[in-house]
């Protein structure tokens, strides 16, 4: 792939990834063979504000948990309550991290 | 999610779990009511899915499973997951294993099967029905 769709995809998806994994994935980007670009842009990344404003008022059933794939946390947060409260408040601070984590391993199982 | 993650996030809860579920075995002996933690319920003053989980599991704690399933029918699996989980990740990590990571992954895969999902989220929607039938007085 060409230096400038490389460039492009960093600054039109940079808020679905952790900042310090971007050089990581330009160079991966630049490695990849181009007809993967559709693929790579077909994906749909989860936004993490979104996620976060989902967790706030979804997240005492798992909702959050349950949408960015986390199937297996997301039934344990709906059969307790959303952790006894606990939990809830915990994830409104893990959210995003998560969000941006599953993010990167969908764009990782593309590129490699 | 990484494994270390994991362990860490379900230990932690976990062990408050334990620590909640014995503060609220002494409160409900001293015929005190321990406090609503539910936000669903403080909002919306219906009961939530899980409500009653912790009466249930007092009342298994005493022998008494009619009344633990009329309460609610979750206590008992919260009551097996709180027991287990965080013994199991303890051991997992003083020998250094990956047997509860391992099942975690499998689980998923088995929920991301069609059907299994809403098959189990169909089971606690019916206990989210018979909850609000006790509360709005139609049982």
């Amino acid at each position: 792939m060409d230096a400038q769709k490389a460039d492009m995809f960093i600054m039109t998806h940079a808020k679905f990834f952790e900042p310090h994994l971007l050089p990581a994935i330009r160079e991966k980007l630049l490695q990849t063979d181009d007809s993967k670009y559709m693929m790579i842009q077909s994906v749909t990344y989860r936004e993490p504000i979104l996620m976060l404003i989902i967790s706030i008022l979804g997240g005492h059933f798992g909702i959050d948990r349950f949408i960015i794939g986390d199937m297996g946390l997301g039934v344990a947060k709906l059969l307790t309550c959303g952790g006894l409260g606990i939990w809830t408040i915990v994830d409104w601070f893990l959210i995003m991290e998560r969000t941006k984590e599953v993010n990167f391993e969908k764009l990782r199982q593309i590129v490699g | 999610m990484t494994r270390k993650n994991l362990y860490f996030l379900l230990l932690f809860l976990g062990i408050a779990g334990q620590i909640w579920i014995v503060y609220s075995y002494i409160k409900l002996e001293q015929q005190e009511d321990s406090f609503n933690i539910c936000l669903f319920k403080r909002v919306t003053s219906l009961p939530c899915p899980s409500c009653g989980t912790i009466h249930s599991i007092v009342s298994i704690l005493h022998g008494d499973f009619r009344e633990a399933l009329s309460e609610n029918p979750l206590g008992f699996p919260d009551l097996l997951l709180v027991a287990i989980v965080p013994f199991w990740i303890l051991g997992d990590l003083v020998f250094r294993k990956e047997t509860f990571y391992k099942i975690y992954l499998r689980s998923v895969e088995v929920l991301r099967i069609k059907g299994v999902l809403f098959a189990v989220l169909s089971v606690i929607f019916i206990i989210w029905l018979y909850k609000l039938g006790q509360a709005l007085g139609w049982i």
